[in-house]
Formats: C-alpha cells, sequence, structure tokens
C-alpha cells in the first residue's frame, strides 16, 4: 500500500494529463513495475497515461514508432520488430524481465527510469532511438544524458530506416538467466565497401545509465573491421565511465565484463552485417 | 475510490485507496491463492492474469484495472474438479510448498490460450516471471507441456 497517494487520476487526452501533472507532487505511471517497487516517495497524485492512445507499435516512412506505452511483451512478440536489427531490441526486452513483469513495463518507462534491469533502453540506444515528448524531440542519447523534463509526457520513440548491410548485436553477461546485467552491449553498424558506417556502441547497466561509448565508435568508424581495431575499440569502451559498483559486481570486474561484452557484440554485430 | 472490475468473470466493484495493490485488493476479498511475497514485483508467487496476460499484483495498483477482466486461480477448478492444468500439477508431482502454483498456473493457461502448442522454450519463458525455491522447475515444466498437449487433443 502506498499510504502517501492520496489521488488516481486516469485522463483522456494529452492536454488533460499535463493539467492533471502541472502540480508539484506528481508522477506518471504506465505500467507501474518501477514506481509501484520503489514506493512513488514524495508523490501525492499519480497521472495514469494508458489510456491516451499510445499503446501501438507502428510503421510509417520506413521508420517503426513504438507508443510511450507499448510493453516490453508487445515488444518481445512483434514481428515487425523481430526483423529489425536482427532482432536485438526484442531480445533486450526478454532479457530484461520474466513473463510477468514484460506485460506491465513499457518502453516509455523504461527509457524515463532507465534503470539497469531495463536492458532494452541499452538497445534502443544502438538503435539510434528519437524520443518524442510533449516538450519536443530529442535523441535518447541526449535524454538519458539530460535527464527528463519536468512536466513533460514521452509519448513515443522513433526506430530509424536502415540501409542493407546493417549487422546488430545485443550480449548481455550476467550471473544467471533472468538477473540484472553484469554489463551488457549492444550495437548496431554499416558495412560498405569493407569499411564500417553509422557505428554506434551502447553499454548498460556500467554507468548509472546506459550510454554510448563515443570512444570505441570512433576508433572503428570509417574504418575497416580488423581484429586489432575491434580489440582497440573494445578495451576503449569504458574509457571515461564512472563504473558502477554493486552485489553482482565490483568495478574492476564489471569494467572487464564490459569490454567482453563489447567485444563479442562488435564480433556478432560484424558478422551479420557481413550476411 | 471505487474500481470498476471483473475478478474471475463476475462485475465487481472493488472500493480501494488510490495507492492500494491490487495483491492487497484481491486477498481482502478472500482470493488467498494470491501469495504475499516480495512486494517488488521480482518473485512472481503474486501473479494473476489481467486481462488474460500474466500481471505481478504487488506491483499493480487497484486502480490500474479499472475496466480491466481480472483472473485469479479460483476460477478455475476446485478440490472435486480439477482444471487439466491443476491435474497435470498433481500427476507430474510439480506442487511441493504450492506458493509459487497459483501464480504458475495461471501463466501457462495464458500461454496455452494463445499459443496451444507451446514448445519446451514457450512454456519455460511463459514461467519465468515466477520464482520456484522447491522444484527445481522441471516437474512444472513437464506439467505444463503434458496440459496443453491434452487440451489441444480435446480441441482439435
Amino acid at each position: 500500500m502506498l499510504d502517501h497517494i492520496q489521488s488516481y487520476v486516469r485522463p483522456a487526452s494529452v492536454e488533460e494529463a499535463l493539467a492533471a501533472l502541472s502540480g508539484e507532487r506528481t508522477a506518471i505511471i504506465a505500467g507501474g513495475t518501477d514506481l509501484v517497487a520503489d514506493g512513488a516517495r514524495g508523490v501525492d497524485t499519480l497521472v495514469d497515461i494508458t489510456a491516451l492512445g499510445l499503446g501501438d507499435i507502428q510503421e510509417a516512412g520506413g521508420e517503426i514508432r513504438l507508443g510511450a506505452c507499448v510493453t516490453l511483451h508487445q515488444v518481445a512478440e512483434s514481428a515487425r520488430i523481430a526483423s529489425y536489427l536482427n532482432g536485438i531490441i526484442g531480445e533486450a526486452a526478454r532479457a530484461s524481465t520474466g513473463s510477468l513483469l514484460r506485460c506491465a513495463a513499457t518502453v516509455g518507462g523504461n527509457v524515463v527510469t532507465a534503470t539497469p534491469r531495463w536492458d532494452v533502453v541499452t538497445a534502443l540506444l544502438a538503435a539510434d532511438a528519437t524520443v518524442t515528448l510533449t516538450s519536443g524531440e530529442t535523441s535518447l542519447a541526449d535524454l538519458l544524458s539530460d535527464g527528463f523534463p519536468k512536466g513533460a509526457i514521452l509519448t513515443g520513440l522513433r526506430l530509424p530506416a536502415t540501409p542493407a548491410g546493417t549487422g546488430s548485436s545485443f550480449h548481455k553477461i550476467a550471473i544467471n538467466a533472468l538477473d540484472v546485467g553484469i554489463a551488457t552491449a549492444a550495437v548496431r553498424l554499416t558495412l560498405d565497401a569493407g569499411r564500417l558506417y553509422g557505428v554506434r556502441v551502447a553499454l548498460g547497466c556500467v554507468a548509472e545509465k546506459p550510454v554510448r561509448v563515443r570512444h570505441a565508435e570512433d576508433v572503428l568508424e570509417g574504418y575497416e573491421p580488423t581484429p586489432s581495431r575491434i580489440q582497440e575499440a573494445a578495451e576503449n569502451a569504458t574509457q571515461g565511465l564512472t563504473i558502477r559498483e554493486d552485489v553482482r559486481a565490483a568495478a574492476d570486474y564489471r569494467d572487464a565484463m564490459a569490454r567482453v561484452a563489447v567485444r563479442r557484440a562488435l564480433e556478432e554485430a560484424i558478422g551479420r552485417a557481413t550476411r | 475510490m471505487k474500481i470498476q472490475t471483473t475478478i474471475n468473470g463476475k462485475q465487481t466493484t472493488l472500493e480501494a485507496a488510490p495507492g492500494e495493490t491490487l495483491m492487497e485488493s484481491l486477498r481482502s476479498q478472500a482470493l488467498f491463492s494470491v501469495k504475499h511475497g516480495c512486494e517488488t514485483g521480482d518473485c512472481g508467487a503474486c501473479g494473476v492474469l489481467v486481462d488474460g496476460l500474466p500481471r505481478a499484483s504487488c506491483v499493480t495498483l487497484t486502480a490500474q484495472v479499472e475496466g480491466r477482466a481480472v483472473r485469479t486461480l479460483e476460477s478455475l477448478g476446485g478440490p472435486d474438479d480439477l482444471h487439466p492444468l491443476q491435474q497435470a500439477f498433481v500427476d507430474k508431482g510439480a506442487v511441493q510448498c504450492g506458493y509459487c502454483t497459483p501464480a504458475m498456473i495461471l501463466a501457462a493457461l495464458s500461454l496455452i490460450d494463445r499459443n496451444p502448442e507451446p514448445t519446451v522454450e514457450d512454456v519455460k519463458d511463459a514461467l519465468s516471471g515466477t520464482l520456484c525455491r522447491c522444484t527445481g522447475y522441471v516437474k512444472p515444466v513437464e506439467a505444463v507441456l503434458a496440459a496443453a498437449r491434452q487440451l489441444h487433443e480435446t480441441h482439435a
């Protein structure tokens, strides 16, 4: 029981929802898996956004649009998502949690909390997702580093179309099949005339939130994927990051595993790009 | 708050505080098959079905199921007329302490409704939301596969 919650509203329009959120101690609830588990401290009004028609996966002009309230279950079951980027987004959705929370957890909620459990955010980062908010659009990478604008509602995510020769991979290192990861890596890249372009390397569970590791990307962008370049990219993957330490891994072990995860994901993505 | 919902097929108006969880509301309706475990959505003992899909009731607010259909194990058979899933769990020795059993059976029911011929991997994934400390999962998976085969034959 969250005793301090005094009011629960489920508006029927985005305008109503924004108005309901304008108070001091308000919070958005979609699936509620993080919010209810964490207790929603400092909140007395919950604004349920599941009646705003944000629960669909759509396609428009080659790009995929995920409504904010699309659940990880929908993502995991979607044939369109399975055929995009070698299926890494569905794979990451299934890796994120077991079957119970998947049916409640939403991609929008996962992106906002971006806790280490939600592997799908790492995959979305490698996919170069754009986030649509009521306050405007931003890249997922910028949203994760800049923080969530107060009073705004995240309404959806856009995933770009990719050229032929694109390969992607998601690799999770964890203690067991369902645990929060020690280090997760997601990679997307395109091979054109033997060189790599559009290289995106995302690391989850390592820093406080999922991050694009630009040091690794820069080593590869425009170059041939030789074994020594791949090794160099992996070795540089954690440069500049403050490595998390928790019950699952000490910082030095997590650092080492992050670089292993990146190397494996790079190798697999390059292999897939070649096919 | 008054929350209009359907519980086990019956239209019900639940009286609940805005911050009350579905687990608390269901247990206060004497639906004790819904087990009180971790309160954080990790153990899955509280698993129910909402609109046919598995849901961790301990991290679901009752207000969230307004207008939705909730199902607990009580909607399947009683001791004298067990549902094939329940019977399979008994026959295969898939029940030890029984704490995870209601949630597993409901997750399996949801799976079989959507996928009448699940593979072993499908079953493992469907049961992945609920932890079991007793059985080691092998017998529950066998029970679900056996029940799915039986239900498929009955309807074929």
